[in-house]
């Protein structure tokens, strides 16, 4: 995609700090903090729920790693991973990605929530709704395997149809 | 191990303490949070007593990841929200409280005031651009990739040879708590932060 900022900037190799066939890894276009990351699939997907499992295992593979290098080489004391899914969520561009975000003590990132009370039966009414659509979670996509070109016979032989048809027994 | 059988979350992640659960395996345990940010809040707890993401294996890592990603696609379906965060705070100073891992997984609806995203941060360019060099040494060691060619690739070279030759890093140094002296780490040569905030986890539950 050639309207993607994203897709842009890892065809460019803007700020690449890691990449393999699937994953890339850059300094974010637009920090919350020196040294915030963004670990992307390169393969384009506009939300998160629509990168392939296998793929998000790598990127959260490589965010676990950005996340440890934060610490080790910029001496962090805490690190943030987000993925946001939707306009709602503050998702403002048409590539799913995991933020990783460098924390220090008294950096008054404004990130967080103000937990709120519920009720047993709210809780159990919420557990039944979303228990019956995750019944299909754990099962995990793979990679297709990629076709081995030299095991392909480019010409095969043909026998006549007609001699094989005979040849078949009843 | 003692700390195991103290520490809450674990016993939620084996079931011992009873939660809400929407799906469990051999790895993790996803419940209900109590106090949620929303209705259908999910905590993805792994049942390997980790405190932070950096003590997780690959494997574990992946999962977690994986399973977040279906059981989001799962709250979209089921509560018909139209957004979905994913989060996670290492360390307190990310807003951690508790000394187990967990993800969070909020579904959200407009307006909400739930505040996961990331801000934008004038941020000095300098300082990002030595962060960058930094962090592209540290990744590259981190996944046995050669780190990307800099502008100046004789200076990126030097860093990586000696580390101590940074003026910039001793008033940060300085900022940080002593370490603690009574809490034993195995892993001496895994020298970073890291210790620290596993230190300062491990104390806040004792």
């Amino acid at each position: 995609m050639t309207d993607c900022l994203f897709c842009g900037l890892i065809a460019k190799k803007a700020n690449v700090l890691y990449e393999d066939e699937r994953v890339f890894a850059m300094l974010a276009p637009e920090p919350a903090a020196i040294g915030h990351i963004v670990v992307l699939p390169k393969q384009h997907a506009p939300i998160f729920e629509s990168v392939p499992d296998f793929v998000v295992s790598d990127l959260f593979r490589i965010a676990n790693k950005a996340s440890i290098s934060i610490f080790e080489a910029l001496g962090a004391q805490g690190t943030n991973l987000i993925v946001q899914s939707g306009e709602s969520a503050g998702q403002r561009h048409n590539h799913a990605m995991v933020h990783v975000i460098p924390r220090f003590e008294n950096d008054n990132l404004p990130i967080g929530w103000n937990p709120s009370q519920t009720t047993p039966d709210q809780l159990a009414k919420m557990e039944s709704a979303i228990k019956e659509e995750a019944k299909s979670v754990g099962s995990f996509e793979k990679e297709k395997p990629k076709p081995i070109e030299q095991e392909k016979p480019k010409e095969v032989p043909r026998e006549d149809l007609r001699i094989k048809q005979l040849r078949r027994r009843p | 191990m003692a700390d195991e059988q103290q520490c809450i979350f674990c016993n939620i992640a084996s079931g011992k303490i009873p939660a809400k659960s929407v799906y469990s395996d051999d790895k993790v345990n996803a419940v209900l949070d109590i106090n949620p940010a929303s209705d259908g809040h999910i905590l993805l707890i792994p049942k390997k007593h980790v405190m932070l993401m950096a003590q997780m294996d690959d494997e574990l890592a992946s999962h977690m990841g994986m399973i977040s990603k279906q059981l989001s696609h799962s709250l979209i379906r089921s509560l018909k929200v139209d957004g979905v965060s994913i989060f996670v705070a290492n360390g307190p100073a990310a807003g951690q409280r508790a000394p187990h891992f967990m993800l969070h997984i909020i579904p959200r609806k407009k307006a909400d005031e739930i505040a996961l995203a990331p801000p934008a941060v004038k941020v000095d360019s300098a300082l990002n651009t030595a962060a960058y060099k930094k962090l592209a040494v540290s990744l590259a060691k981190l996944t046995g990739k050669e780190p990307p060619s800099f502008d100046d690739k004789s200076k990126g070279e030097e860093k990586k040879d000696e580390k101590k030759s940074e003026p910039k890093s001793e008033s940060k140094q300085d900022a940080k708590p002593a370490p603690k002296q009574d809490g034993k780490s195995d892993k001496g040569s895994f020298k970073s932060s890291l210790d620290e905030i596993t230190d300062f986890l491990m104390g806040g539950k004792k």
